[in-house]
């Protein structure tokens, strides 16, 4: 009976022992996560972000949290989320509290816009369309490149398999799908051959994810597919992850991906938080971030920096959503991507 | 009189009012935004969202999926259930734990641990691809990653009533002259079937409802391996509510439907028993 | 029944057992070990001591230990209602608390965005007092009582109804009380359901992925649980940190399911 007693209580000994040491690993934690000392509260931002920013804007942010606390004193704490853009950007307009975002394209910043969160002018607050690095999009092969891939009519060879996301659930797809669509349009100047271009390509598509970073990982770690159509940023982390194992092609014309930034106006008034969140997107532009894009991959906007890493990303043909051919985002949207659009059209017969 | 005789025990009140509020709370309200929701789509969208081309063919995926993955799992679990319960070996305790992994394991880490295991470069895809096998990114994967999720819930069913199955009866047949597969047919199924019908059932919901755990294996191709809940996550990403809501309310009518139609079996083979 | 008895039926059937098992269940668990530890040790516990991850354990526990209370005083007071009662409806009752188990996690996570989210009916109510519910943990508590929700009821109604009500008729007739009736004669004898409800609860809490993806708004340090940080990880590339991850959640889940044995040992 004694000996039951006594067991009892050691069992509660040890767990509070264990309980104790945790609280302690995770008070150090914290405090090792803290920024460098000094005094006043810490402001909290929210990024909310897409999934192929992840390992620039944890750069970013220790580079931003430096040069904040040096400016006004005060302490700033990020916090990240990542995810597909769109479900991301809907997030944000179901009530999610981010006091910026930086999304894989326009539109889905424009609907947060439409939902009142922020001014309908966010695309001129900053310069280059609010969008302070780009990127393109590329095939990503196995090396030794098997199936001679140079450029886009290789990708409808039939023994071709290619691994992307899905253009109607992936914001970052969208550019993929329009990339086809441009080197199509260029080549045979006709809308018809185009859609046929493109249809043939997704019919090669064997697996379409919902995701960019899926694809990526469904080519990359599991093995389906010979090509995966992505951008230029994620098959330059993949060639980083996995040295020797992969390589670039990089087409004779492409799209110039923007990835669109924003600071959300309704959240950052009611947070009290306007000035470092303008800030933290102000900061974007400056040649230190510009590098720190360009590290991760990001095409920079700053002509100086883009000069210096220039042996990094080749030249090429790029064209923009505004050319003539698309005529911007909103008549893209409508044209391609609506529920009956193009992309419905061509990908709907299974 | 017939008031109090009813509730004699204490805390009639207590136990309701918690009861109502839980369910109220938690299932009735949200339940109530979502029928309002789709009250709100109208007949002629409502029809049109539902019966798309691309999500009937989800429709199908899923059904077929679930129905495969469901009979895999009745037959297994059978056997599970008897190699527990009739049967002394070693390790024994083992494969009993083993079975509850399935609840707990979070299903992304399934679908994740799966999709590496079954994929062309996997320890197991490896060697079904000489055969022409592909298991990761096509149908059979999404019927891999139900088997996994609902693995325990045919056996949990059938173990506590085969292990209070009486089998001096059957050895008493036995000793008359009865077949073993006469015993099995006309003795032993008869008593379990009430419990596999059920555990089927559990099975088959579950497998219709799964997500996390699929999409990581599917492949995701729209027509070919495009389950419905993947659909309705595609939709809510898309902000497109109303779709959501309306392959929702599909869905929860076909599992009302399907449970109603298994309990009413159940409950008819119970009295058919006896 | 002498013949599925035989040795030769006996082996063929543990061996097709163990096969299934092996296939479908060792492999992939054993498979989330060796990527865990493929990296070496220092990277497993880096990673498993690293501040998301502890902010991971923090949302998770609380999450589970919500449920856990919340289905405790749910499943016995639905179970003593259903079971010691009659009154109308009670088969709509028991449908309503079946019901979360046959939804699909993703209309789970859904319905509550419908009813908080922006858009949704309560939210003026919840913005005016300036609480925030989905993307933000209120939601991940709530769904994930929502998917456990009929755990405890489940193991408990059957038990109770079997036992039937006449020890507690008869006591109430010498005039316990409702306190006495509770704890001398139905709570020893539902014990084992309850405690066995829990620990489905648990596990389902710990390792519950759709529904939560659909509320979290996945932001890293405030809504990121512990399946969902696998989930980011692996997206990361840091495979190895995922399967890591997941093993604090296999480890839980293991001793989950010996508590249980344990429990229905005594």
């Amino acid at each position: 009976m004694y000996w039951q007693k006594s067991k009892w209580w050691w069992r509660l000994g040890i767990g509070l022992l264990l309980l104790g040491a945790y609280i302690g690993l995770y008070q150090l934690r914290l405090a090792q996560a803290a920024p460098t000392s000094g005094s006043g509260a810490t402001v909290t931002l929210t990024n909310v972000s897409y999934d192929s920013t992840r390992e620039f804007y944890q750069a970013y942010n220790q580079n931003f949290q430096k040069y904040w606390q040096r400016k006004s004193g005060e302490k700033v704490a990020v916090a990240i989320s990542n995810g597909g853009s769109g479900k991301q950007a809907n997030t944000v307009i179901e009530g999610n509290q981010a006091d910026v975002v930086t999304l894989a394209l326009a539109p889905d910043i424009t609907s947060i816009q439409q939902a009142g969160l922020l001014k309908a002018n966010w695309q001129q607050r900053y310069p280059d369309n609010a969008a302070p690095y780009t990127s393109t999009v590329v095939f990503l092969v196995r090396k030794g490149n098997p199936q001679q891939i140079r450029d886009w009519p290789d990708l409808l060879k039939p023994a071709v398999n290619i691994v992307t996301p899905n253009p109607k659930t992936s914001g970052g797809a969208r550019w993929n799908y329009l990339a086809a669509w441009a080197y199509a349009s260029k080549k045979y100047h006709s809308t018809e051959k185009a859609r046929q271009f493109v249809r043939k390509l997704y019919q090669n598509v064997t697996v379409l994810d919902s995701g960019s970073r899926d694809a990526t990982t469904t080519f990359a770690e599991n093995g389906q597919g010979n090509v995966l159509l992505t951008w230029e940023n994620e098959a330059k982390l993949v060639c980083q992850q996995h040295p020797g194992e992969y390589e670039i092609i990089t087409p004779s014309i492409s799209i110039k991906a923007e990835p669109s930034v924003a600071v959300v106006d309704s959240v950052v008034a009611q947070r009290n938080t306007a000035t470092v969140a303008q800030a933290y997107i102000q900061h974007l532009y400056s040649v230190k971030a510009q590098k720190i894009a360009a590290q991760n991959f990001y095409r920079p906007t700053n002509q100086k920096v883009a000069q210096a890493y220039r042996k990094e990303f080749p030249a090429l043909q790029l064209v923009t959503i505004n050319d003539p051919l698309f005529g911007g985002w909103a008549k893209v949207q409508k044209q391609h991507f609506a529920n009956g659009g193009i992309f419905d059209q061509i990908y709907g017969g299974g | 009189m017939q008031q109090t005789s009813k509730r004699l025990i204490p805390g009639y009140y207590f136990s309701l009012v918690i009861t109502l509020l839980g369910v109220s709370l938690i299932v009735l309200l949200p339940f109530a935004a979502l029928v309002i929701s789709g009250w709100q789509v109208g007949a002629q969208q409502f029809w049109q969202e539902a019966t798309n081309s691309r999500v009937l063919a989800s429709y199908l995926v899923s059904i077929k999926g679930a129905l495969v993955a469901a009979i895999i799992n009745t037959g297994f679990g059978l056997l599970l259930a008897w190699v527990l319960t009739q049967y002394e070996f070693p390790g024994k305790w083992l494969l009993d734990s083993l079975l509850d992994l399935p609840f707990a394991l979070p299903t992304a880490v399934a679908g994740i641990a799966l999709a590496y295991l079954f994929s062309d470069q996997g320890w197991l895809g490896r060697l079904v691809v000489p055969l022409g096998w592909k298991i990761s990114y096509t149908f059979n994967g999404i019927v891999i990653a139900m088997i996994f999720v609902t693995l325990p819930f045919v056996v949990r069913e059938i173990q506590p009533v085969l292990e209070q199955l009486d089998f001096s009866v059957q050895e008493a047949a036995y000793t008359l002259g009865g077949g073993t597969s006469t015993i099995l047919r006309r003795l032993v199924l008869p008593e379990i079937l009430p419990a596999l019908v059920s555990g089927f059932g559990l099975v088959f919901a579950r497998c219709l409802g799964e997500y996390g755990s699929i999409v990581f294996i599917a492949g995701n191709q729209p027509y070919h391996t495009e389950i419905t809940p993947l659909l309705i996550m595609f939709k809510l990403e898309a902000h497109d509510y109303s779709g959501a809501t309306v392959l929702a309310l599909v869905m929860l009518l076909f599992s009302f439907t399907f449970s109603f139609i298994i309990h009413s079996w159940q409950r008819w083979l119970l009295q058919r028993k006896g | 029944m002498q013949l599925l008895q035989t040795k030769p039926i006996k082996w063929l059937l543990l061996v097709l057992a163990w096969l299934f098992i092996g296939i479908v269940l060792v492999l992939p668990v054993g498979l989330v070990l060796v990527q865990a530890f493929a990296s070496g040790w220092h990277t497993y516990l880096t990673t498993i001591s690293s501040l998301v991850t502890l902010q991971a354990i923090n949302l998770t526990v609380t999450a589970t230990l919500i449920s856990i209370v919340f289905n405790l005083v749910f499943g016995v007071s639905a179970a003593w209602l259903i079971a010691f009662y009659d009154f109308p409806g009670k088969r709509l009752l028991n449908a309503l608390i079946d019901l979360p188990f046959s939804v699909s996690p993703v209309i789970a996570g859904l319905i509550f965005i419908l009813t908080f989210g922006r858009g949704g009916w309560l939210a003026p109510l919840f913005s005016a007092i300036h609480v925030q519910i989905v993307f933000a943990p209120p939601a991940i508590f709530l769904t994930t009582v929502f998917v456990t929700f009929p755990f405890v009821a489940r193991e408990v109604i059957p038990v109770l109804e079997a036992k039937g009500r006449e020890e507690e008729q008869t006591a109430a007739l010498l005039g316990a009380s409702f306190s006495q009736i509770l704890w001398q004669i139905t709570f020893p004898a539902i014990k084992a359901p309850v405690a066995g409800g829990l620990v489905l609860a648990t596990a389902r809490a710990l390792g519950e992925f759709g529904a939560v993806a659909v509320v979290s708004g996945n932001i890293q340090g405030k809504t990121l649980t512990l399946s969902l940080l696998v989930q980011n990880l692996y997206n990361d590339f840091k495979f190895n940190e995922a399967f890591a991850v997941a093993t604090i959640l296999l480890g839980s889940t293991i001793l989950v399911v010996l508590l249980k044995q344990r429990l229905l040992k005594n």
